[in-house]
């Protein structure tokens, strides 16, 4: 090899990432080349350098933090806080229905029903939010076992609702605390 | 009693031993550790990333090959948790700043290049933390894990002239900021 190597080839070459040929020719070069050689010995010197930083002494413990974080049921805890969220918003709906159930509306007043009204209008829009947010969640069971926010629609106004949300918010409740679903991957790996 | 193998370890948490994966995490925090401390500069950071790395290597353990050893593989977990988080922290692209390569007087310009008062390692170690993440990645893996290229090339998910480049730069950039504090 007459010509110079270039940085990157003597990179390669404290690589070990040169072809034998390859390898042998920037050999010979540095034989009969003190420039080369000098600019192999600073790439050396540097590689040296990156090389040199210490080991940072660790005196943590990461297994505790870890070992929460892998629980089944840590993997859950989402869960949870959605499910107690929906079990609640069922409830309400299921008092609502209730008050409703035992003429309370006609004799509370006008002011009382339009509360009453109110009431189950925030309901649905809270079942409807919880709905569309469970939606968004990668690998969220909820949203195959419940379009909660089309079965609210479907169920709202009839005499089913009552039964309807406490089973809901049962369901909920159980998904909650992790006694239906306690297998599954964390969504954010 | 003979201590139990790593590989040990890892099939008895598939089998779903979740205690067994406690043992492997106090086997290799410290090496984890390490990775993220050289690649992020700051302890608390660094701390953070080697528990995300654990909970992610956790989660792919199925991937894991049980009949290779798991040091590596779980350095290189480390290596892409750590490459991911830098790249979230700072999204422009470095890929397109060669005239910052071609330039040590550029490289005089940068604020991280001030360490008159630290110690030699400690300038390297700053030199590197100053790096874009991809070329503090292509470091890491070849110098403290001892890859080949191709190696490299696979773990970053990149051609394998990427990372001759990468290399190339970011050991000439690194050379540039190290003469520069001289």
């Amino acid at each position: 090899m007459s010509e110079h190597p270039n940085n990157e080839t003597f990179q390669g070459y404290l690589d070990d990432e040169l072809t034998q040929p390859e390898r042998r020719q920037v050999e010979a070069h540095l034989r009969i080349c003190p420039t080369c050689e000098i600019e192999l010995a600073q790439l050396r010197s540097l590689f040296h350098s990156i090389e040199s930083i210490p080991s940072e002494m660790f005196e943590e413990d990461l297994v505790p933090g870890v070992m929460a974080a892998v629980q089944p049921r840590a993997n859950w805890l989402p869960s949870i806080a959605i499910g107690e969220l929906v079990a609640a918003a069922a409830l309400t709906l299921a008092l609502v229905q209730w008050l409703g159930g035992l003429e309370l509306q006609s004799r509370l007043g006008g002011a009382a029903q339009r509360l009453l009204g109110q009431l189950e209008v925030a309901a649905v829009g809270l079942s409807t939010t919880v709905s569309d947010f469970l939606t968004q969640v990668p690998e969220s069971p909820q949203v195959d076992l419940f379009q909660f926010g089309d079965l609210m629609g479907t169920f709202f106004g009839s005499s089913s609702l009552l039964w309807a949300s406490g089973a809901i918010a049962f369901a909920f409740l159980l998904l909650g605390n992790g006694l239906i679903l306690r297998t599954g991957k964390d969504s954010h790996v | 009693m003979v201590d139990p193998t790593d590989r040990d370890l890892v099939l008895r948490t598939r089998r779903g031993e979740v205690e067994a994966f406690g043992e492997v995490v106090a086997r290799y925090q410290q090496s984890v550790f390490n990775v993220c401390f050289r690649m992020l500069g700051e302890r608390m950071e660094a701390e953070d990333l080697a528990q995300e790395t654990f909970i992610r290597a956790y989660t792919r353990l199925e991937t894991f090959d049980a009949e290779r050893p798991f040091g590596p593989w779980i350095r290189r977990v480390a290596t892409n948790v750590c490459l991911n988080h830098i790249q979230k922290q700072k999204p422009e692209s470095y890929e397109f700043d060669e005239e910052r390569d071609r330039s040590p007087a550029a490289a005089r310009e940068e604020p991280e290049t001030s360490l008159q008062s630290v110690q030699a390692t400690e300038q390297v170690h700053r030199a590197i933390v100053a790096l874009p993440g991809n070329y503090r990645a292509v470091i890491e893996l070849r110098h403290y894990q001892e890859m080949s290229y191709s190696e490299i090339a696979e773990v970053l998910e990149l051609p394998l002239s990427d990372i001759k480049s990468h290399l190339y730069r970011a050991r000439k950039r690194l050379a540039g900021l190290l003469s520069t504090n001289e």
